[in-house]
C-alpha cells in the first residue's frame, strides 16, 4: 500500500467531507427543531452557487479586482440571498403546516425542491456553466500528497464556519433559545422564547452555511448546474443521520467521516473486490455505511438514545 | 363498497348502481379516448400502473405509518426479473445458457408474477429485518439509500459480467400473453379492433381492481388493525402483544410484492427497461401520490396516483399550444413547465389540504365524531356491568381468604435495576395471589413505575426471577409479556387515537387470534368467523366497562374517564392473567374516581387479578387486598392496607421523619 496515495485520499475525503458537514448542519438544525427533512436545502445550495457565479461572471466581469475579493463579494451576496430565500420557504411552505400530519411538510419540501430546481434550470440554462478559478492553481505539497489552494480554502472556511456555529449555539442568547426550542418548543414558548423567530433564524443560518457550501462546491469543480444541490444534499442528509440527526457535533463528524469513507472507498474498492466493483460504486458507500452504523447505533454516532417511555 | 361510498352505506342498491356506473365508465373510457389517439390510452394505462404502485406503498406508509423513500427499488426488482426471464438478454450474454435454450428465455408472465411477488417481498424482508427498529426518519433515509444502491447496481452490473446491460437497459422483452393472445398485437372482438395499449389498459384495470380488493380486505382485517395500531402508538401496540417488528415486516413485504408485480407489468408493457425508470424521483413521486391523495384512504390514494400521473402528461402535450395561444410565443419548454407545475401543485395541495385531497372520513375510518354543538351522550349513572363477565371466570374461592396452597399469579423475587449511579430497585419481591387487587404505592421516585416497566418487559432488569401463573417468564420483550398474560395500561393514556373505541378493543384480541394475510386476502370462512367473534367479544367488553354506546366513536374523542375505561377494556381483551394498571386514577375527578373504583372491584369480583400502581392513598387503601410500599427502590412494607397504614416506616416515608 502506498502511503502517499492513502494520505491523498484522506485529504480529498476531508475536503469533500467538510462540504458535506456544512450542508448537513442545515439539515440537522432544522430537523432538531421541527423534525422536518428539509428537502429543499440542497436547492438552496444550488441557488447560492448560481448567485455567486452570476456575481463573478456577469456583474464583476469587467472589474479588475483580485480573485479573493471577488470571491468574498460572491459569498457576501449569496449568503443574504439564500438566507432570505430559506426564510421565505419556511414562512410560506412549512409554517402553515406545523400542526399538520407529519408527512405533509415533507411533501411541500419535496415540491419546493422541484420548483427551485426547475426555476434554476429556466433561469440559468439547463447546461452546466463554468465557475472560473479565482485563486492561484499551483498545488501545495503536504507530506507526499498535494492540495490545491482552493481545497485548502474549503478546509479553512468549513472549519471556521463550524467553529463559529458552535460558538453561536453554545454561547449566545439566540443559541440558547435555539437549544431550548429544539428540546421543547412549547415550554420554550412559555419561557418567552419566540419560537417563530428562532425557527426563522435557524433556517437563515442553515441557508447561509449552504450558500457558502454551494460556492465552495462550484469553486472546487469549476462547474455550476441546476441539479448540483441534489446529490450533495442527499449525502449531507445521510451524514446528518450518520452523526445522529439533530446533533450539531454529530453532523460535523458525520460529514467528515462520510467524505473520508467515500474517498477511501472509491480509491480502494477495486483492490478490495479484485476488480469486480469499480469506483463508480462510490455512491454506494455512503448508504452502505449508513445502514451498517444504524444497525449498531440506531440513534446515530452522537445522537442521544431516545428511550422508550411508558 | 362502503369504502368507496361511505355515504351510501345504508343504501346498498345505490352503492351497487354507483359501482356499476364506475365500472361502465372505466370499461368504455379507452374506447372513447382511443378516438383521440393511442397516446391518451397509454397515459391511462400507465396511470393504472401507478395506482397499483401507490396502493402498494400505501400499505407501508398509509396503513403501517412507515416512511419508505426507496419503494421504486421493488418496482425495479420486478421489472428486471421479468426482463431477464423473458428477453434474449441472458442467452446473448451467457453462451452456456444459449446452448440450453437456443431461442432465448421466454418465461410467461403468469409464471413470473408469483416469482416477482416472492422475490420483491424477500427484498422487502431483507431490507426490513435490520432497519425496521429505526425511528421514522432514520427508516426513511435508509430506504432511500437502499433504493439508490439497487439503482447503482442496475447501472453498473454490465461489467465484468453483463447482467443488467447497464445504462443501456434491456430490450426485446416479451409482451404479456393472455389466453394465447399476445397483447402487443391488436385484437378484434365484437367487430371492434382493440389496439395493444387498450388491451394493456384492460389488463391493468383488472389488476388494479384485484389490488384494491386486497387492500380493502387487508385494511379490515386483524393484520390491518395491527398495522394501524403500530402507526398510532407503537408502544401501546407492543403492550397489546403485537410483535411490532413482524407486523411491520409484513407491511414491508406486502407493499414490496405489489411493487414487484407492477414492475413485471411495466417491463412487459414497455418492452424495454433501463435504470432511468427507477430513479429516486420516482420513489418520491409515489410517496407524493399517497400523501397527496390521502394517506391510508384507498380511494384517495387512487385519485392521487391518477392526478399526479395524468396532469404532468397532459402538460407535456398542452404546454406549447397553451403558451402560443396565450402569449403567441413559447416561453418555457414543456418539460420545465411540467416540473414547475408539478412541484407547485405538491406545495399548494398540501398547503390547502394538509390531510390530502381525499382524506379518510374524519381522519379515521367510518367514525362518527360527536357532532359539534350537540352535547355528548348523557353521562348519568352507568349501566351495571352485565352479570356474566365477557371473559373466562377463573372460579377462585373467596379471593381475600388467603389460601397458601393457591399458586400465586405473579411471583417475582430479588429484582434489581440500576440506572447509572441510581439503584432504582433493590431486591424487590412480590407475590400476588389470584383474585387480589394488589397495590404498589410509594412516594414520587420510589421506583414504582420502574418496577412496573421491569415486570412488563419495557426495562431489562439486572437480576430477578419472574413467574406468572406458576410458570417462569422472561420479561425480555413487551409483546412477549403481554402474550404470557400481563396486560397493562399507561399512566398517560395510550390509545390508538384515530381508531374507533371498538377497534381499540379489537386490537387487544390480536394476541389471542390467528387470522393472517391469507385469510384476509381470500376472506376465508374461518377468518370471517373469527372476525365476528372478535367484534362480539369486543362489544361485550365495551359494555362491561360501561362505554358500549361509544363503540363507533373515535377513541380520542372520548372523555378522559371513558378513555381510561377503554384502555382497561382493551387490556382485558388480551385475556390477561394479571391486569396491571399504572396510576389509573391520575387526573380523574372525584366522581370519575368513584366510578373507577366500582369498575375495578367488579373486575376483581369477576375473578381477575389486578396490580395497581397508585398515588391516591385513599383509593388504594379502600380497594386493595394487599399493598407493597416502595421507597428509594426498597420494599419498606408489605401486607394488608390496614397494617401497612400503621407501619412507622411508611408514615416516615410519606410524611418525612425526624420532626420533633
Amino acid at each position: 500500500m502506498n502511503f502517499d496515495i492513502l494520505l491523498q485520499q484522506i485529504l480529498n475525503g476531508l475536503v469533500l467531507g467538510s462540504v458535506y458537514a456544512l450542508i448537513a448542519l442545515g439539515y440537522t438544525m432544522v430537523y432538531g427543531i421541527l423534525q422536518l427533512i428539509n428537502f429543499a436545502h440542497g436547492e438552496v445550495l444550488m441557488v447560492g452557487a448560481m448567485v455567486g457565479m452570476t456575481m463573478v461572471t456577469k456583474v464583476l466581469i469587467h472589474v479588475d479586482w483580485p480573485g479573493w475579493v471577488k470571491l468574498l463579494i460572491a459569498l457576501g451576496t449569496a449568503i443574504p440571498v439564500c438566507a432570505a430565500l430559506s426564510m421565505l420557504i419556511e414562512r410560506f411552505a412549512y409554517r402553515p403546516l406545523r400542526n399538520a400530519p407529519r408527512l405533509s411538510p415533507l411533501i411541500t419540501a419535496i415540491g419546493m425542491s422541484i420548483v427551485l430546481q426547475t426555476l434554476g434550470m429556466i433561469i440559468f440554462s439547463p447546461n452546466p456553466q463554468v465557475f472560473p478559478d479565482l485563486l492561484p492553481t499551483d498545488p501545495i505539497p503536504i507530506g507526499g500528497a498535494i492540495l490545491a489552494p482552493k481545497q485548502m480554502l474549503i478546509l479553512g472556511v468549513a472549519a471556521a464556519m463550524m467553529a463559529g456555529l458552535t460558538l453561536l449555539v453554545n454561547k449566545t442568547r439566540l443559541g440558547r433559545a435555539m437549544r431550548a426550542t429544539a428540546e421543547n418548543p412549547k415550554i420554550a414558548g412559555l419561557m418567552g422564547v419566540n419560537a417563530n423567530l428562532v425557527i426563522a433564524a435557524t433556517f437563515a443560518i442553515g441557508a447561509s452555511l449552504a450558500a457558502v457550501a454551494g460556492i465552495l462546491v462550484a469553486m472546487n469543480y469549476n462547474i455550476v448546474h441546476f441539479s448540483m444541490g441534489f446529490i450533495p444534499g442527499l449525502k449531507a442528509f445521510t451524514a446528518a443521520v450518520l452523526g445522529g440527526i439533530g446533533n450539531i457535533q454529530g453532523a460535523m463528524l458525520g460529514g467528515l467521516l462520510l467524505g473520508v469513507i467515500e474517498s477511501l472507498g472509491a480509491g480502494y474498492i477495486g483492490d478490495l473486490t479484485g476488480g469486480f466493483l469499480g469506483s463508480h460504486y462510490q455512491d454506494i458507500f455512503a448508504f452502505a455505511v449508513l445502514i451498517l452504523v444504524l444497525l449498531f447505533r440506531p440513534q446515530g454516532l452522537m445522537g442521544e438514545r431516545v428511550a422508550d417511555r411508558a | 363498497m362502503r369504502i368507496l361510498f361511505p355515504s351510501l352505506a345504508n343504501n346498498p342498491r345505490a352503492a351497487i348502481a354507483a359501482t356499476l356506473g364506475i365500472a361502465l365508465v372505466m370499461l368504455a373510457l379507452p374506447i372513447v379516448v382511443g378516438h383521440f389517439g393511442n397516446f391518451w390510452v397509454r397515459v391511462m394505462a400507465m396511470a393504472l400502473l401507478y395506482v397499483m404502485l401507490a396502493l402498494g406503498l400505501n400499505i407501508v406508509v398509509g396503513f403501517a405509518g412507515l416512511l419508505d423513500l426507496g419503494y421504486v427499488a421493488f418496482y425495479a426488482v420486478g421489472a428486471y426479473l421479468y426482463a431477464l426471464l423473458a428477453s434474449p438478454h441472458l442467452t446473448m450474454n451467457f453462451p452456456a445458457l444459449a446452448e440450453w435454450m437456443p431461442t432465448g428465455l421466454h418465461v410467461p408472465i403468469w409464471v413470473v408474477i408469483p416469482l416477482a411477488l416472492t422475490v420483491a417481498a424477500s427484498f422487502g424482508v431483507l431490507l426490513g429485518l435490520p432497519v425496521l427498529k429505526l425511528r421514522g426518519d432514520y427508516l426513511a433515509i435508509v430506504t432511500l439509500g437502499f433504493g439508490e444502491i439497487i439503482r447503482i447496481f442496475l447501472n453498473n452490473l454490465n461489467a465484468p459480467v453483463n447482467l443488467t446491460n447497464g445504462p443501456q437497459g434491456i430490450g426485446n422483452i416479451d409482451p404479456v400473453t393472455v389466453f394465447g393472445h399476445r397483447l402487443s398485437r391488436p385484437l378484434e372482438l365484437f367487430g371492434y379492433e382493440f389496439s395493444s395499449v387498450q388491451l394493456y389498459y384492460y389488463l391493468f384495470l383488472f389488476l388494479s381492481v384485484v389490488i384494491i380488493i386486497v387492500c380493502v380486505r387487508l385494511q379490515d382485517s386483524r393484520i390491518g388493525r395491527a398495522w394501524m395500531a403500530v402507526r398510532e402508538d407503537e408502544i401501546a401496540a407492543r403492550a397489546m402483544g403485537i410483535n411490532t417488528r413482524n407486523v411491520k415486516l409484513l407491511a414491508f413485504a406486502m407493499g414490496a410484492s405489489f411493487g414487484g408485480v407492477s414492475g413485471a407489468m411495466f417491463s412487459a408493457f414497455q418492452g424495454f427497461i433501463s435504470p432511468e425508470s427507477f430513479i429516486l424521483m420516482e420513489s418520491i413521486v409515489i410517496v407524493a401520490m399517497v400523501v397527496l391523495g390521502g394517506m391510508g384512504h384507498i380511494p384517495g390514494v387512487v385519485l392521487g396516483a391518477i392526478i399526479l400521473y395524468a396532469i404532468p402528461e397532459a402538460l407535456r402535450i398542452w404546454a406549447r399550444p397553451a403558451q402560443e395561444l396565450l402569449f403567441g410565443h413559447e416561453y418555457v419548454a414543456p418539460e420545465a413547465l411540467r416540473m414547475l407545475l408539478f412541484g407547485a401543485a405538491m406545495v399548494l395541495i398540501m398547503l390547502f389540504r394538509p390531510h390530502g385531497l381525499w382524506p379518510p372520513p374524519t381522519h379515521g375510518r367510518r367514525l362518527k365524531s360527536p357532532p359539534a354543538g350537540e352535547p355528548p351522550p348523557p353521562r348519568g349513572p352507568r349501566p351495571p356491568p352485565p352479570p356474566r363477565p365477557p371473559f373466562r371466570h377463573r372460579g377462585h374461592a373467596d379471593p381475600r381468604a388467603m389460601n397458601a396452597t393457591v399458586e400465586p399469579i405473579l411471583e417475582v423475587a430479588d429484582v434489581n435495576k440500576r440506572f447509572g449511579g441510581l439503584q432504582a430497585l433493590s431486591e424487590v419481591s412480590m407475590r400476588i395471589q389470584p383474585g387480589q387487587i394488589y397495590g404498589l404505592i410509594g412516594p414520587n421516585g420510589a421506583g414504582k413505575t420502574t418496577f412496573f416497566n421491569v415486570i412488563t418487559g419495557l426495562y431489562l432488569p439486572d437480576t430477578g426471577s419472574f413467574k406468572l401463573g406458576g410458570r417462569p417468564y422472561e420479561p425480555s420483550a413487551v409483546h412477549l409479556v403481554a402474550e404470557a398474560g400481563i396486560a397493562r395500561t399507561f399512566q398517560n393514556i395510550r390509545l390508538f387515537g384515530q381508531m374507533t373505541a371498538i377497534e381499540n378493543v379489537m386490537v387487544g384480541r390480536h394476541v389471542r387470534t390467528h387470522a393472517g394475510i391469507w385469510g384476509a386476502v381470500f376472506d376465508t370462512k374461518s377468518k370471517r368467523r373469527e372476525e365476528a367473534e372478535i367484534r362480539e367479544r369486543s362489544q361485550a367488553l365495551l359494555d362491561y366497562v360501561g362505554i358500549g354506546r361509544f363503540a363507533e366513536y373515535q377513541a380520542r374523542t372520548l372523555s378522559y374517564g371513558d378513555q381510561r375505561r377503554l384502555e382497561i377494556a382493551r387490556a382485558l381483551a388480551t385475556d390477561p392473567k394479571l391486569l396491571a394498571l399504572d396510576e389509573p386514577a391520575a387526573g380523574m375527578n372525584a366522581t370519575e374516581k368513584l366510578a373507577l373504583r366500582e369498575l375495578l372491584s367488579h373486575i376483581r369480583n369477576d375473578g381477575r387479578t389486578i396490580l395497581l400502581i397508585e398515588h391516591d392513598v385513599k383509593l388504594v387503601m379502600g380497594l386493595c387486598d394487599r399493598v407493597t410500599v416502595l421507597d428509594y427502590g426498597k420494599q419498606i412494607a408489605e401486607g394488608p392496607p390496614s397494617e401497612v397504614q400503621r407501619n412507622p416506616a411508611v408514615i416516615e416515608a410519606y410524611l418525612g421523619g425526624g420532626h420533633d
